[in-house]
């Protein structure tokens, strides 16, 4: 847990006028789990959707394995071949079956043999417990399926840093569950992985660091004990007695 | 009655040719029209700010005037600028096909931008390049959206097309010109051609209601 895999500094993002992110600077080793905490409306989403350029930053660097991301945005789709992303409403493909939601971008982008990708989209799918789900159209999935899914389908790249976007937020709550515990067991087997999320018991089980961001700042960070029981900063406390 | 089923036997060679007439100029335009719709749907959409605003002018000037102008227009203008020689029935399915493209391209911007943005982002975090996310994400899903305006624009131009027989482009309307001129019996030659379009367009409807059904199905 020596490498740095991702750094940012002083990134700055407005829309119009609104400055939603004020210069965040952060340092992420591989390996590394972050949870990312904060009020809403605070930067947490935009600052992980500029981490895989969803969002171009308006000022700042951003780089990834020591190379400037930001300079070379030709080769964009590569770069973001490395980051997998999970956003807060699934965002499965529901044109596609469960299995070629899965093996689209490995076969189209890295010419995997399909036979190849079908064999580890099953694999993965087992991972999950959906493998009985791999001829059926998304519909047919619950919210935490289609997350699950979601989740295998970006894996299916091979990234080297799993980005999660409120990933619980829009599930009903019997299914927070499910989708945690595949989070978190990526997350123990040594993925980097960056998490926005609201359920802080979960944030203080798995992070390695938790960050909380506000107002566009990364206000106060550190390990989790040190966060949830003593917190230092007065909005980082008032945010805590809110919602624990 | 009798007139009209009289008129019916005596000339039902020449509304079929107007109707044969009717059903490739229509089939032709919405064709050429969806190709060069689809076109002008991406040069609005796309990054090219020159591209864009061409675009916007074509759209708007196609919207803004009437057809029957359009068609003038393409009719006296086309053979003067074109090198080599055009019969009317070309210009005046250059014109048709024209027109088409402006509300076509607005039908395909519309169907693709209902597409959850979602999709763009989930398409493109995996790593799919820009080409593939519209060819394999976006145009899919967009193409439901799509249809079922396509095909009332398919309707409209098949009625459309009537405005062709003001040039005596050989159609169901000029069908009935002809008609109406040998015999002088015009209620009953428009009858005729009314009920065919009538029956025609009543056919289509059917056939693409048929056909919508089916692509949700898959859904």
């Amino acid at each position: 847990m020596t490498d740095e895999i991702i750094r940012t500094e002083n990134l700055k993002k407005n829309f119009g006028k609104l400055e939603v992110l004020k210069g965040i600077d952060l340092s992420v080793m591989k390996g590394e789990v972050i949870s990312i905490i904060g009020p809403s409306g605070g930067g947490k989403s935009t600052f992980l959707r500029c981490l895989n350029l969803l969002e171009i930053p308006d000022e700042g660097k951003i780089f990834f394995e020591g190379t400037d991301i930001m300079t070379k945005q030709k080769n964009i789709s590569k770069y973001r071949q490395k980051i997998g992303m999970v956003f807060q409403n699934f965002n499965v493909f529901p044109n596609l079956t469960v299995l070629d939601n899965i093996i689209l971008a490995p076969i189209l982008e890295k010419k995997v043999p399909k036979k190849d990708a079908e064999e580890e989209a099953m694999a993965l799918l087992k991972r999950v417990g959906l493998e009985e789900k791999a001829a059926e159209y998304p519909r047919k999935l619950s919210g935490g399926q289609k997350q699950r899914l979601s989740i295998v389908r970006a894996l299916a790249m091979h990234p080297d840093v799993m980005l999660f976007d409120e990933p619980t937020s829009a599930l009903d709550p019997e299914m927070v569950k499910e989708v945690l515990n595949v989070i978190g067991d990526l997350a123990k087997s040594g993925m980097t992985t960056l998490v926005v999320t609201h359920e802080m018991a979960f944030a203080r089980e798995i992070s390695d660091r938790v960050l909380f961001i506000c107002n566009g700042i990364i206000t106060e960070e550190g390990n989790p004990e040190t966060i949830f029981t003593c917190p230092q900063n007065p909005a980082t406390i008032k945010f805590l007695s809110q919602v624990l | 009655m009798q007139k009209i089923i009289r008129l019916w036997n005596m000339y039902y060679m020449t509304f079929w040719k107007g109707l044969w007439g009717t059903l490739w100029l229509s089939a032709l335009t919405v064709f050429f029209g969806t190709l060069l719709g689809m076109l002008i749907a991406l040069m609005r959409m796309g990054k090219s700010k020159i591209l864009r605003g061409f675009a916007d002018i074509y759209i708007e000037i196609l919207r803004g005037t009437p057809i029957l102008l359009q068609l003038y227009f393409f009719w006296i203008g086309l053979p003067k600028i074109m090198p080599f020689e055009l019969t009317d029935t070309q210009c005046i399915l250059a014109a048709l096909i024209v027109n088409a493209s402006a509300y076509i391209s607005e039908i395909i911007r519309a169907g693709i931008n209902a597409v959850d943005k979602g999709q763009w982002e989930a398409a493109r975090s995996i790593g799919l390049t820009e080409t593939h996310v519209m060819t394999r994400i976006i145009l899919p899903q967009a193409v439901k959206n799509i249809l079922p305006a396509l095909c009332n624009e398919f309707i409209s131009t098949v009625k459309g097309t009537s405005l062709a027989s003001v040039f005596f482009v050989g159609e169901l309307m000029t069908s009935y010109k002809s008609v109406q001129s040998a015999t002088f019996l015009a209620l009953e030659s428009l009858t005729i051609v009314g009920i065919i379009y009538f029956i025609l367009n009543f056919v289509l409807s059917k056939l693409l209601v048929l056909l919508e059904r089916r692509l949700t199905i898959s859904d």
